[in-house]
């Protein structure tokens, strides 16, 4: 009799090993000196701060673990731009006032401080950063989540979503950069104060898998995916009562590919990026080329789109053609910075 | 990390690299991100290497975490179709048993990442609840939660029924 088992051996048993051990000691000594560099000139902006007598700066690192709301704790927050980051802002010349906000990789997430007017990496795993405003969301391997202030550096530390279970998929901040959508892989879905970081929960009915919420525009509705079916499928639901308002068969391309006046959204059909018509269903035109290495997509205006792609970002006008493309710098293209966050240049 | 330590690092992945792979291809199913994976939790395992104890449990942690948490930011991530050309058909008992992985391959595929973490835990590596809680960073009433959930959807496929309930039994 063949079980559940011998099954799972089997399936292991195809994968082919690779030597890995010099690829991965390549990548640690990357990953080291990047660190060092970031603590080196930590240590410069500390005296700097002091001089200024304007900033308290501290150094301990927030504790891992679930619990309620605590009060503003204490980071490490380096102080400076890292050398080794690029010194001009990618991207900040891209249409409809969008700016380079953020990059999380496999090992390490670097921010733009508004206030400092640079990049710095920050000691989180993964970091999101609000739209306008000086919050970061953050987050770490071991399940630890919080809300970082760019500002002040202190990191306020948020409440697991649901039963002490981490928030799944992609969280994402409302327009005024103070709220943050959050589901916890059970069907609830969660609306977090940034500041005071209490949940508003909603119960979605009818998708106890749906995960990765996104607001639309206006933001009384939000847009889930559900892994059952791998991804694929959009439900929009109500955010008043959960109620679901309607389902389109695409798949969702990053949190922001929602058109300002919630008509249009870019979308995915057999791994082809798209523009699709909310209202009908339609589709409007297929992106020039296809753009299988889509990440997210955000609309520059009323028809022109910024799709993010491995190497920069892409123009597009309502009508599918590739008009402008913006690299990233150089250090960008690094594969351990792939998940690119747009941010309001003002 | 000094040449000793990575001679000794380099030897650590050498002797039991094959081990540690069969848990990253569990949990991917194919290949290429497998590697990633699994060069991802030996890098995070590396920069600390002088302070680990016992660095195999230490990279399958990495290896189980990552994944889970890889999850968040899948759907902004280029998803690239690495999969393996399905085998050949085969005759008798051996078409049998790979008709069945390849269904379970299919559902596997559809799992959120911590229902698959679990079920490889619990029935790859004959793990207990409480230390595959300990290992994925959650409760033992979660994964229980976690493994019931994926077994009821293998239960669904009918070609797995049998064999799942054998598990359950």
């Amino acid at each position: 009799m063949n079980t559940l088992r011998e099954l799972l051996n089997d399936i292991a048993d195809r994968g082919k090993p690779v030597e890995l051990a010099a690829s991965s000691l390549a990548k640690a000594r990357r990953l080291r000196l990047r660190r060092r560099l970031t603590a080196g000139f930590s240590g410069v902006a500390v005296v700097v701060l002091l001089m200024l007598g304007s900033y308290a700066i501290v150094t301990n690192r927030p504790t891992a673990g679930g619990g309620p709301v605590v009060s503003p704790m204490i980071s490490e927050l380096p102080s400076a731009t890292a050398s080794d980051l690029p010194q001009v802002l990618p991207g900040k010349d891209l249409p409809g006032g969008w700016i380079w906000g953020g990059g999380t990789g496999t090992t390490s997430a670097v921010v733009y401080d508004r206030g400092a007017g640079g990049l710095r990496e920050v000691p989180y795993d993964w970091a999101i950063p609000a739209p306008v405003g000086d919050l970061v969301y953050v987050a770490r391997q071991d399940s630890w989540t919080g809300v970082l202030d760019l500002r002040t550096g202190a990191v306020k530390q948020l409440q697991a979503a649901g039963k002490g279970e981490w928030s799944v998929g992609v969280p994402q901040w409302s327009g005024d950069g103070k709220r943050l959508l959050r589901a916890d892989g059970d069907g609830r879905i969660f609306i977090t104060d940034a500041v005071t970081g209490g949940n508003e929960r909603i119960d979605i009915q009818g998708c106890d898998s749906c995960n990765s919420p996104v607001w639309l525009p206006g933001e009384k509705l939000i847009a889930l995916s559900n892994w059952r079916n791998n991804g694929q499928g959009v439900w929009i639901h109500s955010l008043d009562d959960g109620a679901l308002v309607r389902n389109v068969p695409w798949h969702m391309v990053g949190t922001r590919g929602f058109s300002p006046d919630g008509r249009y959204v870019v979308a995915k059909v057999d791994d082809r990026a798209a523009i699709f018509d909310l209202v009908n269903g339609g589709t409007i035109a297929r992106l020039d080329g296809g753009v299988s290495d889509t990440r997210t997509a955000y609309w520059a205006g009323a028809d022109v789109i910024l799709v993010i792609e491995s190497g920069g970002a892409s123009q597009y006008s309502l009508q599918g053609k590739k008009i402008g493309w913006y690299p990233w710098p150089e250090s960008f293209e690094d594969d351990e910075l792939p998940n690119f966050t747009l941010i309001r240049g003002s | 990390m000094d040449d000793s330590v990575s001679e000794e690092f380099t030897a650590f992945v050498r002797e039991r690299g094959h081990v540690l792979f069969r848990v990253a291809f569990s949990l991917c199913g194919q290949q290429h991100a497998a590697e990633d994976l699994m060069q991802t939790a030996l890098a995070r395992a590396a920069i600390r290497w002088g302070s680990i104890d016992d660095p195999e449990p230490y990279v399958k942690r990495i290896l189980y975490r990552e994944f889970v948490s890889a999850w968040r930011w899948r759907r902004i991530r280029p998803e690239v179709s690495v999969g393996e050309p399905p085998d050949a058909p085969q005759a008798g008992d051996h078409a049998e048993r790979t008709a069945l992985r390849l269904s379970l391959e299919r559902i596997l595929n559809t799992l959120p990442p911590k229902q698959r973490a679990v079920l490889v835990l619990r029935f790859l590596e004959d793990r207990s609840e409480r230390e595959a809680a300990e290992i994925l960073g959650c409760s033992e009433g979660t994964v229980a939660s976690q493994a019931s959930r994926a077994l009821a959807k293998l239960r669904l496929c009918r070609e797995l029924r049998l064999t799942v309930l054998e598990v359950m039994t």
